[in-house]
């Protein structure tokens, strides 16, 4: 892994030359809301800024057009599926390493999944095109935690670049051959072993100003039922809306819906994001609904990503700390709360 | 829209209005072919999904008729339908739907030559818009990239 | 002032839940995040002491009710909130006579989270404390410190509120303030009535970019109870449920007209929406339409009736066909 040095006044030239050879995507404030936008060369990030959308979106978009199709028998191209795969070369810059890590959880369930030899194409073909450009927390935001689900402010997980801020330059790590071959390395100068100290140095006092005292990974070791049966649910879902706001904005809810959309005689299969939130994502056909209220659905996004989720893929927690839902969730449900709670009284 | 001929989705209260056409027809007084007819027990029966549908279906125009005021099968059908028209029609164009996309009328069983008469007034006034693209589905081939 | 606010509806809350005269009553806590906003269900005296209020209170509590008319209970309303309680009524949701206590809180307008986080020009994340002093909101938060004009960040429904004070009878929690009921409430909707349709089309489309469709202004707003709500129909399917841009205006103008005639213009839906959607002028529209030609505004009086559940002979039908 090699580590390169980057002077701040010359980060638009940088991105200049990434963004010749890729879709450059960069947080931007529009309208007072931060959020992912393309680069405009006129006016590089000039700080870190947090999105208040993930990078889920470039992974596993609201919308995911997968086949056409022809519902004409007559038609030469009856009973043909053309896939409608996605195309073309992607790069994010400004990545927080709790955003990069969810790219790797998420992997699990769409392509890696262990117990699941399936995969995704339309993930894959996304995780193909995608060069990740991370730039690691000097400090924590106000609700977030990742260091209390795995992760860390200077994480490098799911990254292929790391921007490290040591003040007038960053320190730029390679970290994979994607990231490698990105342009505009070939520029940089080799840090030194003082700037490679200094980059050290501020990841470990990002992660010593971590806010103390959090239990988010306390239910992976609990009985299942005994934290299932908890009266914190009925509690907690008094006030829920299952408005879902909590699903959007979290970088590791993945759920989907599949739907079929026909104009004419042509139709068009997609995919949607859904939330465990909506009462329709668990409804039957024969009208039956095995989570039929707030509480049930409430319980169940909670136990899936401090609980079921780890309990399958080797106690990693399906969350990384990001505090988006904190922050957005209308009613104030927050998941470090529900978590101390989530263990046999 | 294919061409330059529009579309015209057709919701007629069955005592009335469909009347209205039924005799149109038989009478052989001629009428724009561009309607779509869909036949309802009464206007109170409507409802703007059904608008709302209709135009992201690829409806160029939507035309709600019904009886008179007074002459409703079911009474007041018409009347609690007369209320609702407004504001569906008020809050669409305030959206930006162009106005002349949407009508309404009274029209009973009995007036077939005004029901020709609106039916080449509606269409032509939706054909003078152009095809609806605004709150229509957009093309498949656009959807897919 | 908000101190004795509290104190008040502490204690009236533990005098109803000891006395029995209640089951529940239904305000906010104190939230674990800068600006957040907790509902709140206390059911015993000891749990009334954790009622809480402040200028972040932006829900409206009814959304949260129980249907039916069995149950006593109590809820805190502000002015907006009490004529929700009125649409209920009306709508048989609930019996205000028999069944609800009303805690009344003047109101002196709510601040809107999203106006916030919009000042701070994308460090919304990094907010740690946001303090309300005088005329003036202090935000602050690691490097950087704002200070904004009260006015500039409360909600622009309080902004040009009409009914402040509850409207039907409550345990006042404060002096009652005062209020103008013939306030202007569309200088909005004029500006956008005054655009050519081209113009408008391009307002609405650019208004609605960036809808995720989560449904939280539905799931907020306490008009929004159906059992099966127009959006999960499937027999038929009425509208896609992608970001499709025509289906996501649909899904807005039909949510908004089913509130018409009855929405309150609490504003929950908007400040629920996670991406600041000010969908509100939808709503407004409507309600400005139906005072204007039935001379009707939601909530105020219990025994009318909603205006499109009745007619009148002469209702104009200008619009119509001649």
């Amino acid at each position: 892994m090699s580590e390169l040095i980057l002077d701040k006044a010359r980060l638009g030239d940088f991105l200049k030359a990434v963004a010749k050879d890729y879709q450059l995507w960069t947080p931007a404030v529009v309208d007072g809301v931060a959020d992912y936008r393309p680069f405009d060369p006129e006016r590089p990030p000039e700080r870190k800024i947090r999105t208040r959308l993930s990078i889920k979106r470039f992974f596993h978009p609201q919308r995911e057009n997968m086949f056409r199709y022809s519902t004409d028998p007559e038609a030469q191209e009856a009973n043909v599926l053309k896939e409608t795969l996605p195309q073309g070369k992607t790069a994010v810059f400004g990545v927080s390493s709790c955003d990069a890590r969810s790219a790797v959880l998420n992997a699990l369930v769409f392509v890696n999944d262990p117990n699941n030899p399936s995969q995704c194409p339309y993930y894959q073909a996304r995780l193909d095109q995608t060069v990740l450009i991370g730039l690691g927390c000097n400090e924590p935001c106000a609700n977030c935690f990742c260091h209390a689900v795995g992760g860390h402010p200077c994480g490098e997980e799911g990254l292929d670049l790391q921007l490290i801020d040591l003040g007038e330059k960053y320190l730029v790590k390679v970290l994979t051959d994607k990231g490698a071959q990105v342009a505009g390395l070939q520029e940089m100068d080799p840090a030194g072993p003082d700037e490679s100290e200094a980059a050290k140095e501020v990841a470990r006092k990002a992660r010593e100003a971590m806010p103390g005292g959090l239990k988010l990974g306390q239910a992976v070791s609990q009985d299942l039922m005994a934290v299932f049966n908890l009266p914190l649910w009925q509690e907690t879902a008094e006030r829920c809306l299952n408005c879902g706001v909590c699903t959007f904005v979290c970088p590791t809810c993945y759920c989907f819906d599949i739907l079929d959309e026909v104009q004419g005689q042509e139709g068009i299969r997609f995919r949607i994001w859904d939330s465990c939130m909506f009462p329709l994502y668990t409804l039957h056909a024969s009208g039956h609904n095995p989570r039929p209220g707030k509480k049930e659905r409430l319980r169940n996004r909670f136990m899936h990503k401090l609980k079921y989720f780890p309990d399958r893929y080797g106690g990693k927690l399906s969350c990384v700390g990001c505090g988006r839902c904190v922050t957005y969730c209308p009613v104030n449900i927050d998941i470090r709360e529900v978590a101390a709670r989530m263990k046999a009284v | 829209m294919s061409q330059a001929e529009p579309k015209v989705v057709a919701f007629l209260c069955n005592w009335c209005s469909y009347g209205a056409a039924d005799l149109a027809g038989v009478s052989r007084m001629p009428y724009p072919p561009n309607i779509r007819v869909v036949r309802i027990p009464c206007t109170g029966r409507m409802s703007p999904k059904f608008i709302l549908k209709a135009l992201l279906n690829g409806a160029d125009g939507v035309w709600v008729s019904g009886c008179h005021p007074g002459d409703c099968h079911y009474i007041s059908g018409n009347m609690f339908a007369r209320r609702k028209f407004a504001a569906a029609k008020n809050l669409l164009e305030f959206m930006g739907l162009e106005p002349g996309r949407v009508h309404f009328s009274w029209c009973s069983s009995a007036e077939a030559e005004r029901f020709a008469t609106l039916a080449g007034k509606v269409v032509g006034e939706v054909a003078a818009l152009g095809p609806a693209d605004y709150m229509a589905k957009a093309p498949l081939d656009k959807v897919a990239q | 002032m908000m101190e004795a606010l509290i104190q008040k509806m502490r204690q009236t809350a533990k005098d109803l839940l000891a006395q029995g005269q209640v089951e529940a009553v239904y305000g906010y806590s104190q939230g674990s995040a800068p600006m957040a906003c907790r509902p709140f269900v206390a059911r015993t005296a000891e749990e009334a002491d954790g009622l809480w209020w402040d200028e972040f209170c932006v829900l409206n509590l009814v959304n949260f009710l129980p249907r039916g008319t069995e149950g006593k209970y109590a809820v805190v309303a502000k002015g907006c909130d009490s004529r929700n309680l009125v649409v209920r009524h009306q709508e048989k949701q609930l019996d205000l006579k028999e069944q609800v206590t009303v805690l009344g809180v003047p109101c002196q307008g709510m601040l809107e989270p999203e106006l916030i986080r919009k000042a701070t020009q994308g460090r919304e994340s990094d907010i740690r404390e946001v303090k309300v002093e005088g005329d003036q909101v202090k935000v602050s938060g690691p490097g950087f410190e704002l200070s904004l004009n009260k006015a500039e960040v409360t909600r622009e429904t309080c902004l040009t509120c009409r009914h402040p004070n509850p409207v039907v009878e409550s345990v006042l929690l404060a002096e009652k303030v005062a209020e103008d009921p013939d306030r202007d409430k569309d200088a909005r909707v004029r500006e956008v009535e005054a655009l050519a349709a081209g113009e408008r089309q391009d307002f609405f489309r650019r208004l609605f970019s960036t809808c995720v469709r989560c449904y939280a202004c539905r799931n907020a707003c306490p008009l929004c109870y159906c059992n099966l709500c127009f959006v999960d129909e499937s027999k038929p399917q009425w509208l896609g449920k992608s970001i499709e841009e025509s289906d996501t205006l649909t899904y807005h103008f039909l949510r908004a007209y089913h509130c018409a005639g009855r929405c309150t213009d609490c504003g929950a839906c908007e400040s629920a929406c996670p991406v600041g959607i000010p969908m509100r002028i939808l709503t407004r529209k409507l309600e400005k339409d139906i005072k204007e030609a039935y001379g009707y505004e939601a909530g105020l009086d219990l025994e009318a009736q909603p205006p499109l559940t009745v007619f009148r002979p002469d209702d104009p039908e200008n619009f119509m066909h001649e």
